[in-house]
């Protein structure tokens, strides 16, 4: 990336919420820029240079964060219908699994009642992390220009 | 359960719910206050609000009913629902707070800048508004028959009343407020209970004979195929869908609190629907007698005083009532502000004043609906509103954060299909009454074909749609994506 210096420099900034301090804003201060009237949508202030989408590779950079995002929530989401698959055939289709049973109740029951949420948790967690490693890793991008 | 200590708690909650509501009428002075709370609150903050919300009669009554009437099966909307926020999770929670806008109209209108597109999806959320609060009003009706002798559209318009007043006094801000609240009541009601069931059901030497209680044929190997996917698949992304999801978004500071609040969510619902799923189980060892439709949504609200003697159970069963009362107002204020939201910003230009006229119409028109229909079981009422989301809402807003070539008159195509087409299955299978039969199973649950056919109407309308995409399409996506932060951490 750092072969082709491109010389443009990339200002990439807040596109919106110019606060920083929540817990500021949060007692009095009324924050002006929130102000806009219904339906539309302001332009952040970053948003200025060329006709279609800012400096170049600001927006090549940002298209393939884009990009990494989607390939991130779509790994996810195959992977964790694949568990889904996995466990409600488990439950479904063992049949040996009826005859467990824990404080009177059989396992597919117990499994069907509490199994799905540790999954959809793991996958919410380790979701967050990559989709803010992803923009770190942007963010590295845009400063080194 | 005639003594005064059910009206009691109930009475506490309403005072509660009150006085936070004016807590917050006494901080939102600003428009945006009104609307989106200004954005500043914090992320366990708001997913406490979230979860608040999103919790409803149908997870508060109905699954424990639905559990005792249809056995195993009913756990799948609870797994849906919670499954469902992963989804939003990962497709739309910050893109969609960086959007900057308030509502989904206003979402659509500003990606696709077609004022046809705006006004086609502000219908699609006054309905699915409407149709989600209507439960919860059914909800409240059945729960004061079981209160009090008194007719069950008291219930209902207690509800509305508290709810229309506590939306139109405090708006966005103190609706937070009060939902973070209504959470830990609904957590602990329902909680507090299923400890004291199962210490008590511990202590007895139950002759359980598990072939009867849990039978095979009501647990999973039991399981439609057909059915089983399209109901998931229907839940998954109905959640995307909602008006009352999307626009708590809007109140995290950025998106990536917006991100790690919908974690915190992920944990606080599934922690509630595994207590939840606890009662149901419960309530098949103790309360069989009680697998009729109709009755069975009650149970959670009859299992205290039939196993704790005296005025404990009194006391839980009062509990159990002032939680599910809190589901009711939870999840109706945040709905009504939504619906509120953007009518007033539709048709008012989103003044203060109109928002709070708007509030009192929401709530209004759900309430003719829930006192002229007969109360289905809560749960799949609610389900019903999911697949409804999910086959007119979801394609739009999904591809709408994710493609660019989508256009308004694509996303138009899309909604009109998936509406239309989900309606119509779902009208004809109630004309139809119950039935056996693949047919019967693809329009009762219609998911898993108006959901393709409504994006595939997207994306072939836009695709031929000789404008092609807006020429700011790319500038407002990369917005969507690209942190707003400059480097801090």
């Amino acid at each position: 990336m750092t072969s082709q210096e491109p010389p443009p420099r990339v200002v990439v900034r807040s596109t919106d919420v110019p606060s920083r301090a929540p817990a500021a804003a949060r007692g009095a201060a009324p924050d002006a820029g929130e102000e806009a009237p219904s339906g539309v949508v302001r332009e952040g202030p970053g948003e200025a240079p060329g006709p279609d989408g800012g400096s170049e590779p600001a927006a090549v950079y940002a298209r393939s964060l884009a990009r990494a995002q989607l390939r991130l929530a779509l790994a996810c989401v195959v992977s964790f219908l694949a568990v889904v698959a996995l466990l409600t055939v488990t439950m479904s289709a063992v049949p040996t699994l009826g005859d467990v049973h824990l404080l009177g109740v059989p396992l597919p029951w117990l499994l069907h009642a509490y199994g799905f949420y540790p999954v959809i948790a793991a996958f919410a967690l380790v979701f967050a992390l990559a989709a803010a490693r992803n923009e770190r890793r942007f963010r590295a991008l845009v400063e080194d220009e | 359960m005639t003594s005064a200590l059910p009206l009691v708690a109930v009475g506490l909650l309403l005072l509660a719910t009150g006085l936070i509501g004016f807590y917050g009428l006494r901080i939102s002075r600003t428009t945006s206050d009104f609307f989106v709370a200004s954005r500043t609150v914090q992320p366990v903050w708001n997913a406490s609000a979230i979860s608040g919300e999103y919790l409803s009669a149908g997870t508060f009554l109905g699954l424990s009913g639905l559990v005792l009437l249809s056995g195993a099966e009913a756990f799948w909307f609870p797994v849906g629902y919670a499954a469902g926020y992963l989804l939003v999770l990962l497709f739309v929670a910050g893109p969609l707070r960086r959007s900057g806008a308030y509502t989904i109209p206003d979402f659509v209108q500003a990606r696709l800048d077609s004022l046809a597109a705006r006004r086609v999806t502000s219908v699609l959320v006054l309905v699915i508004g409407w149709l989600y609060v209507v439960p919860q009003l059914h909800g409240a009706a059945l729960v004061i028959t079981t209160v009090a002798p008194v007719p069950p559209w008291v219930g209902s318009v207690g509800v509305a009343a508290v709810v229309s007043a506590v939306v139109a006094a405090g708006g966005m801000r103190s609706v937070t407020f009060v939902q973070a609240f209504q959470f830990w009541v609904k957590l602990t009601a329902l909680a507090i209970p299923v400890v004291f069931l199962l210490v008590v059901l511990g202590g007895q030497d139950l002759a359980l004979d598990p072939a009867q209680v849990f039978p095979p044929e009501a647990g999973p190997r039991s399981y439609d195929t057909y059915t089983t996917v399209s109901l998931l698949l229907a839940l998954l992304l109905g959640t995307i869908g909602l008006p009352h999801v999307l626009v708590r978004f809007y109140t995290s500071p950025d998106g990536v609190s917006a991100r790690w609040t919908t974690v915190v969510v992920i944990g606080m619902i599934s922690a509630f629907y595994m207590v939840s799923s606890t009662m149901g189980l419960v309530a098949r060892v103790v309360a069989p007698d009680l697998a009729e439709p109709g009755v069975a949504d009650t149970v959670a609200l009859v299992l205290p005083s039939r196993l704790v003697p005296g005025v404990g159970g009194e006391l839980l069963s009062a509990l159990v009532i002032a939680g599910a009362f809190a589901a009711f107002l939870g999840t109706s204020s945040g709905l009504v502000v939504s619906l509120a939201g953007v009518v007033s910003q539709d048709l008012f230009g989103g003044t203060v004043r109109s928002f709070r006229w708007s509030a009192v119409a929401c709530t209004i028109v759900p309430l003719a609906f829930a006192l002229v229909t007969i109360p289905q079981g809560l749960v799949t009422s609610v389900g019903t509103v999911f697949v409804f989301a999910a086959s007119a809402l979801s394609p739009t807003i999904l591809l709408g954060v994710w493609w660019r070539r989508l256009t308004a008159r694509g996303a138009i195509a899309g909604m009109v299909v998936g509406s239309a087409l989900c309606a119509a299955a779902l009208l004809v299978t109630s004309a139809l009454g119950p039935g056996d039969g693949l047919a019967r199973s693809l329009l009762a649950q219609p998911a898993a074909w108006t959901i393709p056919l409504a994006t595939a109407a997207t994306v072939v309308v836009s695709l031929r749609d000789r404008r092609g995409p807006h020429p700011r399409t790319d500038r407002f996506l990369r917005r969507l994506h690209v942190p707003e932060r400059a480097p801090e951490r």
